[in-house]
């Protein structure tokens, strides 16, 4: 029996498959992962087929998550930055289902893993950098030099500015991860209790877990909307300068 | 015909629109600021309290790792241990400092502290005048 909390994070090969000393198994993390895009793009795709004026029941799915990202993004960067809105919608898609789909009993959670998230943060990171170059050319590197400010401040202020931009796709990753996995280990400790104490004492630690459930799934919608309205405020800086 | 029948069904719709705004204890010309962004709010405010402040922790922290990373590494490649890592460490330290400053800029404008509303600028106006 597994009573230790951390087992769930634990990658389990499924398909074991190596290649020149490379293990590329098809893992549980994996199948959570095409799980997750395949979901995700079902829940867009198979609505929308018959998309009517006036949405039915099922079309209210799409567009409800659409407006949702849509507002988000004209809110945080701007009418010009809906060419970004692909990029959001997929980010924030991808981040929510794999969290919600970790909360199934016996499934996995991709994002727990930092590898994870850390690939998501500095995909962020990569795009925002690109992007700003691509806008603004050169002129991209006064985001660390704020203007109207003594010569000599520069000195430190440029070297903390950069630092601080740097530190972005860390807070992003770290973030995301840490309260998935923080979450979920409560659960698991709180499951043990439940097990050691018995039927009736173990009552207790049961309904205090099925409210932690509650919150964990309010913890993985609100992660999806922070990890998103986050990267939409990274994304304004390569729009627009000055902010 | 169906000019006035459209002009009674305005009427009408209005009448209805003041009642169920009555009803919700909304009023559009009393000077009530109207709620608008209530549930983007709402979402924010349920992060409150222990959320927000692992937040800014790790904000913080993650300044200051990537000055401690720089510093050491820039050591490794000078071999100037440890002058480079006594003062990128700083400067992380000064980093996670504005990172922190600039989330709490942040979450006070989601709550509204830094908008000039209504309700202050009405709170604000005899003080000012009495000064003046």
């Amino acid at each position: 029996m597994a009573t230790n909390p951390l087992h769930q994070f634990e990658i389990i090969p499924l398909v074991p498959f190596k290649v020149a000393g490379l293990n590329l198994a098809f893992t549980n993390s994996a199948l959570l992962m095409i799980l997750t895009v395949l979901i995700s793009a079902a829940l867009m795709i198979i609505p929308m087929r018959r998309a009517a004026i006036i949405p039915g029941r099922w079309q209210n799915i799409p567009e409800l998550f659409y407006e949702f990202i849509q507002g988000l993004v004209r809110d945080v960067i701007g009418p010009s930055g809906m060419r970004y809105l692909p990029l959001v919608f997929t980010l924030f898609m991808i981040v929510l289902l794999g969290n919600l789909l970790g909360m199934l009993p016996y499934s996995f959670t991709i994002t727990s893993h930092i590898i994870v998230t850390a690939a998501l943060g500095v995909g962020v990171f990569l795009i925002v950098t690109v992007m700003g170059f691509v806008n603004h050319g050169w002129h991209f590197l006064s985001l660390f030099a704020p203007s109207g400010l003594p010569k000599f401040i520069y000195l430190i202020l440029i070297p903390i500015e950069i630092i601080s931009f740097l530190s972005r796709p860390i807070t992003l990753a770290v973030r995301l991860c840490a309260n998935m996995t923080a979450g979920h280990t409560v659960l698991k400790v709180f499951a043990l209790f439940s097990v050691q104490m018995g039927i009736i004492m173990g009552l207790g630690p049961m309904i205090m877990n099925s409210m932690i459930v509650a919150l964990e799934l309010l913890v993985a919608v609100l992660q999806a909307y922070i990890f998103t309205i986050l990267t939409c405020v990274y994304l304004k800086d390569s729009v627009e300068l000055h902010h | 015909m169906s000019d006035d029948n459209q002009t009674d069904d305005d009427q009408n719709f209005k009448q209805r629109l003041n009642d169920a705004l009555k009803r919700n204890n909304l009023d559009l010309t009393g000077d009530e600021p109207i709620k608008v962004n209530e549930t983007e709010s709402d979402f924010g405010a349920a992060s409150n309290g222990l959320a927000q402040g692992m937040r800014l922790g790790l904000e913080f922290l993650s300044g200051t790792i990537v000055g401690l990373l720089i510093g050491l590494g820039l050591d490794k490649y000078f071999d100037t241990s440890p002058w480079c890592l006594l003062v990128f460490s700083l400067l992380g330290f000064a980093a996670g400092m504005l990172n922190v400053y600039r989330d709490i800029n942040q979450i006070q404008e989601s709550i509204g502290v830094n908008k000039r509303n209504v309700l202050t600028e009405r709170v604000k106006s005899p003080i000012q005048q009495s000064t003046d």
